[in-house]
């Protein structure tokens, strides 16, 4: 007699919830989306960065857990990128220069985060990439120009790493006296003729006939008639420091100097000497400022403004000359607000937004923004802050969207929209999505910024102009049951990133009370459901410009050790990595691979079911063995079923590898093909099947046969 | 203690008395938490305090016993004979006493001591005339030479300490620090002057209105007055040493010195005598034990 | 980070293998993350807290003798200084002014490894020595030329604190000062600047024609201290 089928011709993802859509799956672990045909895959694994099994894990393999790691594309079209990582407290580069596989630690002593704390963030900003983590200073990295290897890894850090910003106002310019040329007639000191050094004598003639070029040069009066002394000349200077960027330092404490004509003189002005500071690392140039002559001799008494004389294009230069005019001077010097030291030295996430570098207040400031100068992201004014509402709670990331930068707080999601020139404005977009996973943010296409909350992954979609809304979607519904596995305090711990290798965004989660990483949920785009990765030591995670992720290991290796440890990359490589087995480098296994259907009631629970054939729809992946277990009525032992190849039933076997003959087989394209397999099982209510292999499989869909006996299921067993 | 790496429990997995206890047992681990354990700040004040982390032990005394209004003093006689001795400030009354045990000082910790006192030196006449230390020609004017003094003297207050018992009574100078009980005449060289304080003998000036570009004919003595002056010593050992106490001695005058290429004060008894000596009052003497990190 | 009931086991319900996972994941969760409401009180000595996690010290010298520098001008300044041709026997090997040409002279370096950022506090005790006569000048064609050894701490090229330092022939000085600073290496320079020589200044001695001492700087030695959160 025919039995009843139900196909599934299109499957579906994990499902949690009870009870299920039919082309749902209670486990999918270790499989990823077949981009060909949609069908679910059992093509995961990973490997080292440095495949080669003679570098065992070198140079990783003195390392411990891997806490934060950044992909820096520092020329399109993946020209050169740079690896930056951090672990042990210790910010390295991992030097390929050359095809070396070095690592130069760029910067030790960094704080090591604590097993709830999340780890550096990096942000990419103009050529550099600049590291916070709400402990450390916040430094600023530029892994180019990079010498050769017989350099010392504290000679490379030395051009490589320097701290944003300016920590101070630039120190007050040291001004020599003024040691006046005496009068010559009458009673009064000659010129000094014993050794000083704290002042010189530097003057330009006023006089036509004396010099070329009269008048050019030289400060305050010329000439005073009286036979008193007088007409005195009384200058202000400040100094600023300047970056390559053209950021400028807020402008240094006031020097004065001052000098008094003798009386009867006439024919020369001054010109004025001074030790300019020496900035720190990343400063290329200095500015001088200086005030008309203020003394109450001069026309210009009183005025206080500082204009700008000249800028010294160096940071070494250390004694300095000003011949300039009064007329002589340049643009008004900026305003004293216009620049202060770095507001917040203690910064944890960073993004550039309109043009503006934003930093978070840091843990003692928790729901402050600072925004820098547009293009200038050393320099910082003092009214560029933002003070977001306080029950937001503190800012976690910061991510730059469409035309909003979008603040992830600890208790809410707000929004900063607006520019420099015409001002910023905060608003709240929820007060109820709780974003504690910094590391877990990125775009996926199709959805918007998607990351981790505290209950479940969201989607943030949509954004404020022309008329549209801003919405919290939340994705995580159908695997809630494993997302509550999450060890609720090292959510903090958490990292995710889309892959466009594998249209999916990748999330590994600390769960059952581990401190780190050691389970992945992977939303696959294609079929907008989710699937799990097991035994992949993801710590840390980036993405290639391939579109390939690329991990740090969550645990890494003791010296001595030889544990697994460094960077991996996740690929088709069928092999969870490898280890050192009698000193030489060995590749594990490949992954177990769960398919397990839903629980089908094949139309109603009550009654009874037999089911006599589920046949599977799947690509002739080659002569390896697919093994079912038949489950009924969600028991947790099922009815193991014969093994069946996956090659065509009815038709010769495809060439497979390590048997075909070169010069006889020809390439084939796989066929999909009905595996028929035969389940023994009794009457049930729910049916479920279930593959697991570690061989390739290829499942585009599948159907169940049954017949209905009739029969209903019996009454529940008396209280 | 570490982390705690535990399998989560599956279903099918037997109800087990030993994986039970052992998950609880986990929970119990030899050892101390350690920073597995910790969340951030998760350590604060009422964690440590009296625990020593920073400072394990602090003293202070008033020093001498003159009083701070100037009423009562202690006075320092200057020494004509080489070499000085050393008087005690507060005569022994006003020391620091670390007790029985003392303080013991690991490699791993910083004593810090600090001195203040109100000190006034008293000259008379100009007992550093030429020929005596000091005494400079400078260019009279008239092609002659003056007598000026570069006053490059002074009395020195130092600190002792006592290594060897509590009966406090073998005091010597700290490391780095000279007693200036060795040479003729009694000196030291400026490389063991760790743990002093100098109060100038006397001061003299070229006198205003007399000088011309580097010449003189007549100078100005000042007489000096109460002064506060103060020190501070510090020592790192680099293996442990139990201190007992210290105090502050007081001796003068010297003059600055320059022999066999090395800066050094030579005692200057030309100028000691009964009119020339050092008045103190009152002040502080404080010591530190911390550690360095 | 404390909670409290995740799942009851109460009579005749399931051995649900989920329900004991989930206490015993909140249960481990907090454990590996103790916040301060849970860390004993008055249990962290220095037994169990890491070196340098509330302070750091760092001094000049060594355990001999905390003076800079250590050998045989150990504490002395020495970027300006007479030879000893040139030097009376009864004055030192000093600043003299046919040396010294004015400015800030850096006359030693501590550099602040491991230095993590937070409050910094910087001491520096010794002695200074002036040669005072000539102060006064002549009659009032130059003002007084009044002498001081200036002092200056700068911790990463910005100054901390600043006297106008000592004016008598000998005198013991104490600077010290304190500042929020970033973390890094930082360099702190000890920093003293000399009155230039006036109009009046006598710079030799007539009667051997030794250059005559102005100024020096002796007994020096140095402390930080920083203290971090």
């Amino acid at each position: 007699m025919q039995g009843i089928t139900q196909q599934f011709r299109e499957l579906g993802a994990v499902v949690e919830f009870l009870p299920q859509p039919a082309d749902a799956f209670t486990r999918l672990e270790n499989v990823t989306v077949d981009p060909a045909t949609f069908g679910w895959s059992t093509r995961v694994g990973f490997e080292k960065y440095r495949p080669n099994p003679a570098f065992r894990f070198e140079p990783f393999h003195n390392l411990g857990p891997i806490d934060s790691l950044f992909v820096f594309e520092q020329l399109p079209g993946g020209r050169r990128y740079s690896i930056l990582f951090e672990s042990g407290g210790t910010l390295y580069l991992f030097w390929e220069v050359g095809a070396e596989g070095l690592l130069y630690a760029l910067q030790a002593g960094r704080t090591v985060p604590a097993p709830g704390e999340a780890a550096s963030q990096y942000t990419v900003v103009g050529d550099a990439v600049l590291v916070t983590n709400g402990r450390d200073t916040p430094v600023v990295v530029r892994p180019w120009p990079l010498p050769d290897t017989t350099y010392t890894a504290a000679a490379v850090a030395v051009g490589v790493v320097r701290p944003l910003g300016f920590p101070a106002t630039a120190a007050a310019p040291d001004l020599l006296d003024v040691q006046k040329i005496g009068s010559g007639s009458g009673s009064g000191a000659s010129s000094a003729n014993n050794v000083t050094g704290d002042a010189v004598t530097l003057w330009w003639p006023d006089q036509d006939g004396a010099i070329r070029l009269p008048k050019a040069y030289g400060l305050g009066f010329a000439t005073n008639t009286g036979s008193d002394p007088g007409q005195a000349a009384d200058f202000r200077y400040r100094v600023s420091f300047l970056m390559e960027n053209g950021s400028e330092s807020p402008l240094s404490d006031e020097a004065a100097v001052k000098w008094t004509l003798d009386g009867n003189t006439n024919g020369f002005r001054y010109c004025v000497a001074m030790r300019l500071p020496i900035g720190p690392p990343g400063v290329v140039a200095r500015r001088v400022y200086r005030t008309q002559n203020t003394s109450v001799d001069s026309p210009t008494y009183g005025d206080t403004d500082l204009y700008l004389l000249d800028t010294v294009r160096n940071n070494t230069d250390d004694l300095w000359f000003d011949p300039y005019r009064s007329t002589a001077v340049g643009a008004l010097a900026p305003a004293l607000t216009e620049s202060i030291p770095l507001p917040s030295p203690r910064a944890g996430t960073a993004a550039v937004f309109q043009d503006c570098l934003f930093l978070d207040g840091g843990p003692e400031d928790p729901n402050t923004l600072y925004f820098s100068h547009p293009g200038l992201p050393d320099q910082f004014g003092a009214a560029s802050y933002i003070r977001l509402a306080a029950p937001g709670g503190a800012v976690v990331r910061l991510f730059s969207h469409y035309r909003v930068l979008v603040v992830l707080r600890e208790n809410g999601v707000d929004v900063v929209s607006g520019d420099f020139t015409n001002g910023f404005q905060a608003t709240t977009v929820t007060s109820q999505v709780a974003c504690r996973s910094p590391h877990t943010v990125d775009q996926v296409p199709g959805l918007g910024v998607v990351f981790l909350a505290q209950d479940g992954v969201y989607a943030l979609q949509g954004g404020f102009d022309g008329g549209s809304e801003m919405q919290v979607l939340r994705l995580s519904e159908p695997i809630k049951r494993t997302l509550r596995r999450l060890t609720p305090d090292c959510a903090a711990r958490a990292v995710g990133r889309y892959s466009p290798m594998d249209r999916a965004y990748h999330l590994y989660i600390p769960v059952d009370g581990n401190d780190r990483p050691n389970l992945g949920v992977v939303f696959h785009t294609e079929k907008e459901g989710w699937s799990t990765r097991t035994g992949f030591p993801v710590g840390s995670l980036d993405r290639l410009h391939n579109g390939q992720l690329i991990f740090g290991h969550n645990t890494g290796s003791a010296p001595q050790n030889d544990d697994p440890a460094g960077l991996f990359v996740i690929s088709g490589r069928r092999a969870m990595g490898g280890s050192i087995v009698g000193d030489a480098y060995v590749e594990n296994g490949p992954p177990t691979s769960i398919i397990k259907t839903a629980w089908l009631d094949l139309g109603d629970a009550q009654l009874q079911k037999r089911v006599q054939y589920a046949t599977l729809w799947a690509m002739t992946t080659g002569s390896v063995n697919i093994t079912a277990e038949a489950y009924k009525d969600f028991q947790r032992e099922g009815l193991a079923c014969r093994p069946y190849l996956a090659q065509p039933p009815d038709a010769a076997n495809l060439p497979v590898y390590d048997s075909a003959t070169i010069g006889t087989d020809v390439w084939e394209d796989t066929q999909l093909v009905p595996l028929r397999i035969g389940v023994a099982q009794q009457s049930c209510a729910w049916f479920a099947l279930e593959v697991s292999t570690t061989d390739d499989l290829l499942l585009v869909g599948w159907e169940v046969e049954y017949r209905l006996p009739g029969t209903n299921t019996i009454a529940g067993k008396r209280g | 203690m570490s982390r705690i790496i535990q399998d989560r429990i599956n279903a099918g997995d037997s109800i087990d008395a030993t994986d039970l206890n052992n998950r609880y047992t986990a929970y119990s681990q030899p050892g101390a938490l350690d920073v597995a354990n910790h969340g951030a700040a998760s350590i604060d004040l009422p964690q440590v305090r009296g625990n020593q982390l920073i400072t394990i032990d602090s003293q202070r005394v008033v020093l001498g016993t003159g009083s701070y209004d100037h009423s009562s003093v202690e006075s320092i006689p200057s020494a004509t004979a080489s070499p000085a001795t050393l008087a005690e400030v507060g005569g022994g009354s006003t020391r620091l006493n670390f007790g029985l045990t003392g303080w013991t000082i690991t490699p791993g910790d910083i004593l810090r001591v600090y001195w203040d006192t109100s000190a006034r030196p008293y000259v008379t006449g100009r007992p550093y005339a030429a020929p005596n230390l000091g005494a400079l020609t400078i260019d009279n004017g008239s092609g002659g030479g003056f007598d000026l003094n570069d006053c490059l003297a002074c009395w020195v207050l130092h600190l002792q300490w006592d290594i060897t018992d509590p009966t406090l009574s073998n005091f010597t100078a700290v490391p780095g620090q000279s007693d200036f009980q060795v040479g003729t005449p009694a000196q030291s060289t400026l490389s063991s002057c760790a743990a002093m304080t100098v109060v100038p003998a006397y001061l003299e000036y070229s006198a205003q209105g007399n000088a011309n570009e580097g010449a003189t004919n007549a100078r100005t003595l000042l007489d000096m007055r109460w002064n506060g002056v103060s020190g501070a010593y510090w020592h790192t050992p680099s293996g442990n040493v139990t201190v007992y106490g210290m105090r502050i001695v007081a001796h003068g005058i010297y003059h600055a010195a320059h022999t066999a290429g090395l800066n050094r004060l030579y005692l200057y008894t030309a100028v000691g005598g009964v009119t020339q000596y050092l008045e103190l009052t009152q002040g502080q003497l404080s010591a530190v034990h911390m550690r360095r990190g | 980070m404390k909670y409290w009931t995740e799942h009851q086991a109460r009579a005749n319900q399931t051995a649900e293998a989920d329900q004991l996972n989930a206490e015993m994941r909140a249960s481990q969760s907090a454990i590996t993350t103790l916040d301060r409401t849970q860390t004993p009180s008055r249990e962290y000595d220095p037994t169990n807290v890491g070196q340098y996690a509330l302070h750091q010290v760092w001094t000049s010298g060594n355990s001999s003798n905390p003076m800079w520098v250590p050998g045989d001008e150990q504490g002395e300044q020495t970027n300006v200084r007479s030879d000893t041709a040139n030097t009376r026997g009864d004055q030192w090997m000093a600043i003299t002014y046919q040396g010294y040409n004015g400015g800030w002279e850096t006359a030693y370096t501590e550099t602040l490894t491991g230095f993590r950022g937070g409050h910094l506090h910087v001491e520096w005790s010794g002695q200074a020595s002036i040669f005072p006569a000539f102060q006064q000048t002549q009659n009032n064609f130059n003002p007084a030329n009044p002498k001081h050894m200036r002092l200056r701490i700068q911790v990463a090229g910005v100054t901390m604190v600043e006297r106008q330092g000592t004016a008598k022939s000998m005198a013991s000085f104490r600077i010290f000062g304190g500042g929020l600073y970033p973390q890094g290496d930082l360099e702190v320079q000890f920093q003293w600047r000399f009155t230039p020589a006036g109009q009046d200044d006598a710079i030799v001695d007539n009667g051997t024609s030794d250059y005559l001492m102005q100024a020096h700087l002796w007994g020096n030695k140095t402390l930080a201290i920083a203290r971090y959160k």
